[in-house]
Order: C-alpha cells, then structure tokens, then sequence
C-alpha cells in the first residue's frame, strides 16, 4: 500500500466526526421546567423512540458515506483480489478445469457458501479472465470422473456449461479427474497449459505430472467435524446402519433415530421414530444398531443435532432381500482347501465390498424357474451341460441376467449330447502343461492395478477354447490365445474364464487380480439386475426394450438415462443419495444409492503441488471497483435527502394538525 | 299589558289614575365573592413570554375582582389550596376587607401540593361549600394541572344550591402553546421528573392532552351552570378580569 493510499484510506478517521456531533447534540439538549409533563408523557415514548431511530439511521448514513469517500478515494489503488491467471508469456492458455462436485464440497465455508459454490464462483472467474483463443475443458472429479466438456474455444459454451454444474453425493476421484484433464488439453497446440484443481482434495492426490496442476483454492482444504450415515439395513427388528465419523466432536451427545417413512419418497427425517440409539463417541467407522418398536414397510434412519454436513445425516435403509443374489455351482472336493469350510469362491465372494447373498448349489439347474431367483451364476469347472441345463441356462440368461464359468480340466468330460452352449458354441480341450505362465497384463488393463498380479498365475494346465462367433474375447493368455470372453444370449450374457478356481489348477484364485475379475463380475450383474442398493455415482443398466423410468430424490429422471454401448442398453447414474423407483419390464422396483465412508473420512490435505505451480496464479490480481464505490456514495446521499424531506414534511403536517 | 301578572295589580293606583297599574319590585342583592386561589408549586412558573408568575397574575386580577365587588357593597372572601404562608380572609365587605385581601395575596407563596388525593381536595373544599350562601360567586384560580383526577366534578359541585362557580385556568404562553424546538429535557417543578424529548415531536400529543384536560374541567362546570375562563400569563389582566366579570353578570341568579 502506498503513502497515498494510506492517506485515501486515513480519511475514513473521519467517522468519528458524525459519531461526535450526534454525541454533541444530544449533549447539549435544554432543561426546561415544566409543569404539565404528566401530558407529555402521554407521547413520550413513541416520540423518543422515533427521535432515537432518526438519529441512529442519519449516523450510520452519514458514516458510511464518509466511508465511501475514503475508499473512493483510495480505490484507483486498492483493489480487491480474486483467482486469477498469470500469463508469464502473454500467450493463450489452454486450461482443464477439474471440478470436485463429491459430496465432500457440499460443506460450508467460512463465508457461508459451500464449498461447490466457491469451487463455482472461482472457476467463472478464471473464465471472465480468459481472453480469445484459450481453451477450456471441464472435467468432474466426483467418482466416476467423467469430461464434461471437451476443450473448447468457446467461452460461451464453458460459461453455459459452468452454470448447469450442479453438485452431487458422489466420492471424490481426483486421480482419474486430474488424468482425464491432462488428457483433454494435451493435444492442443497451446504452449501453456494448465490443469486447475478445485477441490477440497479429500481423497487421493493427484498425481505430478504434465501439464501441471495448480490449486487455487486452499481455503476449501480445510477439516471438519461430521458424521454421516453411509447405510443402513433392516433385519427382522432391528435396523442396522454404519456410521462414518471425522471427529469425536461431532458424535457427542447424538442420537441415531429410525423413523416408518409415510412413503417411499417421503422427506428421509419424516416419519414415526420405531426407536433410537446413541451414537458411539469414536472416529472412523462404526455400527448402530436400533430395535425397532413396530415392522415398517420403508424405515429411514438418521441423526439428530448437527454438524458441518447435514446433507449425508439421513439415509433411507435397505431390507435383505435387496442384495444381489449369487449361485455357485462348485465341487467341494476340487474348489476348496484342504482345511474344508467354505469353497475358495465363496470366501473370495465374501470378501468382497458388496452387498450380495452367495448360494452353493448342488449343480446347474435343469430348469430355468430355479434360477429366478438368481441374479449372478457363477460355475467352477464344470462339465459340459446337457440339453436341458442348456435351455434352462439360455432362458435363465436372455432375461438379461449374467453367468460366469471357469472351465477346467472337466471340460474334456462332455458327454454325449452335451455341450457348452450357451457359453460357447465350439470344442474345448484342457491342455497340460500350460503354453502360458500368464495373462497378458495389457488386456487385463481395464482390471486396474490388480492385473499385474495375473501375469505369472504358474497353471498346470490351461483351457483351450473355440470361441463361437460372437464372442468377445475380453483377455489373453500371453500367446494371445483367449483367457476370458463374452457370449451375448438375449439380453444376458455369459462370460468363460480358461482356468478353474481350484488352487491345484493355479494360483489364480490366491491372486488379487481374481479378487478384482470376481469383483468385476459382480458389479456388472449389480448394474444389469439392479443391486437394489449401490453407491451413489455407480450405473444402473436396462436393455433399451424394457422402457426403464426413474424416480428419483429429485423427481423423475428420465433425461439422466443414456445409451452406453452398441447393444443398445441404457444407463443410469444416481447423482444423490436416496431412494429411487425404477419401473422397466412393466415391472416396479425400489433401489437405493448409497455414499461410501471414504468420501466423509478422508479428510482434505492441502495440496502442496509442485514448487512451480504457485506461478501458475496472477502476482496480485486486481479488479477495478471505483465506479461501484461512487454509486454507493451517491446512493447513500440521495437517500439522506430523501429522508430529510420525509422527515419535514411529516413534521410540517404534525404542525398543521395539531389543535391551536 | 298581556302576560303581565294580575296579582300584582295596583287597586288603588288604577282607582286615583283610571288606569290598569302593575306594581314591579326591586331589591337589593347578596353576591358575596369568595375566591380560592390554588398556589401549588406549579403556580410559581414563569415562562420567557409571560408578564409574570401564574401566581402573581392571578392575584392580580383576584384583587381586581375583589376590588369591584367591594365597590358594590357585596363582600369578599378568599382561600387557598396548596401554598406557603398562605392565610385565608374571611368573609368581608368594606375598606378593610379589601386591604386584608391585598395583604393575603402578596404573603402567599406557591407551595408543594403534589400528591393531593381525591378526599384530600374534597375535604379542603368542603368548608368552602359550607360557608356559601345561596347567590355567592366562587371564582377558582389555578392551571388545573396538579389536581388529583375526579376534581373537575367536585369543583363544579361548589356550584350546587344557587351559587355560580368560575374558574379562570391560568397558563403560561410557554405551557398553552408548547413553543419549545429541538431536543429538550423536560422537568417537573413537583415530582422532579425528567422527560427527554422532540419538542416538534411531542408537540401534536401534548396540545391535544392539555386540550382534553380543560375539556374536561369545562365540561363538568358547564354541567352545574358554572363556567371556565382560561387566561395566559402574557395577556392583560384588566381584559381577563373584564371577561371574569362579564360571564359572572351573565350568571343565573
């Protein structure tokens, strides 16, 4: 600040000057005896209470308009700072604007916004800033990230994309976000280019890279004390649900309440409490359990008082019978350890984090009425399938349902008459030794960090398939030859895996990569069935035929329902937290989006980036506000006068009416 | 003459002059004149416009009443409410009297008489009642401000059983027009409470309550034949006692 600045801003000293004349003034007020004040105090008080008001209201206008000057005075030197760009070349910018619209920014900030707003607000900023010539794309790092808007020269478009963000109950994904605007702007010819983060970074941290991220906002990177509820599950008389906590603060003292919901889209807080249970006092994750007065048709949970995030304190809760149900059709002799218990599939499923019901079934069913009740199948080694397995299979899988076999060394022991249809219309041997020690980690790339793990599985032996036509191989051995593959049947599909889970086969069922594919597995029979209960942000898939319609939190949702693939199927993503009606198949059906518990407990950690992304923001930006001073110095005058005037001809009337 | 009363039909006149005779009659009246001064602390204000003190104008023009009607041969008595070193004169006519009512008047001083209650004042009055015969005029000064609330009645009921009572509410210009601007601190002369206030402000409310007040007293006096005078301390005391003793010759005997 310069010396004149501070001789601009010195005048605001002069604030004083009307406090002191009002002081002055009320000071200097006559004493005046008189005898009839009993007939004065009859208008007393009104009066003073008038004259008190008056006074006060000419003090504060006079103040703020001395106040106005000052700054007007000072303002062609002060000026207000805002997120800005530094153009070290003075060339156009190409910018990837990673937008974090989790759950986690629905917290408030110290102004009273949340933080998507300021997220919001800064991001239009930036764009008010940029000139002709920039690009811009728009990325959302709310779980799954997705590109919102290509890198685009039209302001325009960003603008118009920029106003129809709107937030979400989604976890954060900032890693895959940050990729994904890496890979928007980086084959643009701009020589300078950036990715803007604005997020609270409650989650992973982007990784160093190129172009370099910069995060302008750390005032959103700060902690806060909330609890939530990430789900809840009723079982006979009790509801159970699973608390995530960021601080003890925020559990003390709280209760969690199941209410008998009037109606499935009812507000989730209103209802009938069927009873309470406190809260644990504990950081981290934790379980509630609430006996239940009465059996209720639709039963919510939530948390009484508050917190930093009221938003995740409800959660609508889910019966049993809304998991995802998977029959496993394995030889206890072949598929389970030598120790006994369960088959190592079942362990596998039951490890995973997902809601789901595992049958053991004796075998494949001969008719397709004792699969109904399945949604995901899952056949270990099996044999080859008589005719009336195949029908029950085939029927079973065109109602869009998914099975998943591992063939083995049985595949040799086809009978007469039977074959793998509907998995595969071809021959299929069981050769020994293996001609491969792996899979190809660059087909198994979609499986994530766990396909590394699939490269040297040591097998004894590998299957050796013809997939028919149609089918879609979907991983290799390293000789290329077929691992695993899709067959579409209806609307289902049935997936073959080249080795079976047994440990004496290979060590493919102790890899995490099996984990993952099982996983894999289980999320696209959740998408396809309808898993009843998902996470928030997670698809929901119908075929295109069954005319599927959404009501969700929000209302209906029809416009959310988009075409994924060339098969023509429709997905869903829920966005909020809640309880969702899906009618497809002329069928009605509820499903519930849930928030995970690494959204509420990862806690924002100031990003530090690296040392050179602090040049990426303006020195000092300004923004010239002279004009909107004036217009308030001018507003404040004008309306003095005007209540001047109010005030005497108010009086000149009193006068007037007054008797003589 | 038609109408005229054929009891007091003069026989022997109408015999000695051939003419109807109606005899008439005159006699002298007894008007005795008793004032009551009210010289509470109120009464001792003296505004920037007035010639002088409530008290002080009122007793002038009491003098100038009791003057006349001791010029007319009818006696005078005075008393008073409230004051200090006040002595009351008894009923009187002639020189003496008069000297008497002088001396009373210029010895009074104003004196407390806030807190007076209704029994109070009525048993203050009583004797004055008491002591009026039928025809006396009993003339009140004060500004009406101090008195307990019910007073307008009991005053106007002095003038019950043929007598005519007249108050003269003396004010001063400040108190009648409430002249004051700006901010002001009021003060009581009797309880020494503080009113702070806009004169401007408070202006309209306080005319229409001081309006109300004589109203009032007016109201109740005009009930029993009486009559109310209201007099400023910054008018000529010759013209309020000329009006005083207009509205007592206009008076029902």
């Amino acid at each position: 600040m310069s010396f004149l600045t501070g001789l601009a801003l010195l005048i605001s000293v002069f604030v004083a000057v009307p406090v002191l004349a009002h002081l002055l003034k009320r000071g200097r007020v006559q004493e005046q005896i008189f005898a009839p004040i009993q007939l004065v105090q009859l208008a007393r008080t009104s009066a003073r209470q008038r004259s008190r008001l008056d006074d006060r209201l000419f003090l504060l206008l006079r103040a703020l308009l001395i106040l106005a000057l000052a700054l007007l005075g000072a303002a062609p030197l002060v000026r207000c700072s805002r997120v800005s760009l530094a153009r070290p070349s003075g060339a156009s910018v190409a910018l990837a604007l990673v937008m974090d619209d989790s759950l986690s920014m629905r917290a408030l900030t110290a102004s009273g916004k949340t933080r998507f707003a300021e997220a919001t607000t800064a991001a239009q900023q930036l764009i008010l800033e940029a000139r002709e010539g920039d690009a811009v794309a728009i990325v959302l790092a709310g779980e799954p990230a997705r590109l919102m808007l290509s890198a685009t020269t039209d302001l325009a478009a960003v603008r118009a994309a920029l106003g129809k963000l709107s937030q979400s109950d989604r976890a954060t994904d900032l890693v895959t976000a940050v990729e994904l605007g890496r890979s928007a702007v980086k084959q643009l010819s701009h020589a300078d280019k950036r990715v803007v983060v604005l997020s609270d970074f409650a989650g992973l941290a982007p990784k160093a890279g190129e172009p370099r991220v910069w995060a302008p906002l750390p005032i959103l990177q700060t902690k806060i004390d909330d609890c939530a509820v990430i789900s809840a599950e009723t079982s006979n008389s009790f509801v159970t649900a699973k608390v995530a906590c960021t601080s003890k603060k925020a559990a003390v003292g709280r209760r969690l309440i199941a209410v008998a919901a009037k109606s499935v889209s009812s507000e989730l807080r209103d209802g009938e409490e069927l009873g309470s249970s406190p809260l644990p006092v504990q950081i981290g994750l934790s379980s509630v359990s609430i006996k239940l007065s009465r059996a209720a048709s639709t039963t919510n949970v939530y948390l009484d008082g508050t917190d930093a995030l009221s938003h995740d304190d409800a959660a609508p809760a889910t019966t049993q019978a809304g998991t995802l149900s998977v029959g496993v059709v394995v030889d206890k002799a072949l598929g389970s350890v030598v120790t006994g218990g369960s088959t190592i599939l079942e362990q596998v499923l039951g490890a995973l984090d997902a809601r789901l019901t595992v049958h053991p079934l004796s075998g494949v069913p001969e008719a397709d009425k004792e699969l109904d009740l399945e949604d995901l199948l899952i056949l270990d080694d099996p044999a080859a399938f008589t005719p009336e397995m195949r029908t029950a299979l085939s029927a079973w899988l065109s109602r869009g349902k998914l099975a998943v076999a591992l063939f083995g060394p049985r595949v040799e022991n086809a009978q007469l008459g039977s074959s793998f249809e509907p998995f595969f219309s071809g021959g299929a041997s069981w050769q020994k030794p293996a001609t491969s020690q792996g899979i190809l980690a660059a087909s198994t790339a979609w499986l994530g960090e766990p396909s590394a793990s699939l490269e040297k599985l040591g097998p004894r032996g590998e299957v050796v398939f013809s997939p028919g036509p149609g089918a879609e191989v979907q991983a290799s051995w390293e000789n290329n030859r077929p691992f695993l593959f899709e067959q579409k049947v209806g609307r289902g599909s049935a997936f073959s895996l080249g080795l079976p889970a047994s440990v004496d086969q290979s060590d493919l069922a102790l890899r995490p990569g099996f984990v993952a594919l099982l996983d894999h597995f289980v999320r696209l029979a959740s998408e396809r069935t309808g898993p009843r209960v998902s996470e928030v942000g997670r698809s929901w898939r119908f075929p295109s035929d069954a005319a599927p319609s959404v009501i969700g939190p929000e209302g209906p949702l029809q416009s959310r329902l988009v075409t994924t693939d060339a098969q023509g199927l429709l997905a869903f993503e829920p966005a909020l937290l809640g309880r969702y009606q899906i009618s497809a198949d002329a069928k009605r059906q509820e499903r519930v989006a849930t928030i995970t518990a690494d959204e509420i407990l990862n806690e924002p950690v100031p990003y530090v980036g690296d040392r050179s992304s602090a040049a990426l923001a303006a020195k000092q930006p300004l923004l010239e506000i002279s004009s909107e001073i004036a217009l308030a110095a001018l507003a404040l005058f004008t309306l003095e006068l005007a209540l001047r005037s109010w005030r005497r001809l108010k009086l000149s009337s009193q006068k007037s009416d007054s008797p003589a | 003459m038609p109408g005229d009363d054929l009891r007091f039909l003069d026989q022997r006149a109408a015999l000695r002059h051939d003419k109807l005779l109606i005899r008439q009659f005159e006699t002298d009246t007894d008007r005795a004149l008793r004032l009551l001064m009210d010289a509470s602390l109120s009464m001792g204000f003296h505004g920037p416009q007035a010639r002088a003190s409530k008290l002080a104008y009122a007793s002038v023009i009491a003098a100038a009443l009791g003057r006349v009607a001791l010029a007319g041969g009818d006696a005078v008595a005075l008393d008073w409410l409230f004051g200090e070193g006040a002595e009351p004169v008894r009923l009187r006519s002639g020189l003496l009297a008069f000297e008497n009512l002088v001396h009373s008047l210029e010895r009074a001083n104003v004196g407390q008489g806030r807190g007076l209650t209704l029994e109070q004042f009525q048993r203050s009055l009583e004797p004055i009642g008491l002591r009026s015969r039928r025809g006396t005029v009993i003339v009140v000064f004060s500004d009406l401000l101090d008195l307990p609330e019910g007073a307008a009645e009991l005053l106007a009921q002095l003038g019950t059983g043929g007598r005519f009572v007249l108050v003269i509410q003396i004010l001063d210009p400040l108190e009648a027009e409430f002249t004051l601007e700006g901010p002001v601190r009021l003060k009581s002369p009797e309880s020494g409470l503080i009113v702070e206030t806009n004169a401007a402000d408070a202006r309209g409310a306080y005319l229409s309550a001081l309006q109300e007040l004589t109203l009032s007293f007016k109201t109740a006096l005009v009930r029993q034949s009486g009559q109310l005078l209201r007099a400023l301390t910054n008018e000529e005391p010759i013209q309020v006692a000329r009006q005083a003793l207009n509205l007592i010759a206009g008076a029902p005997r």
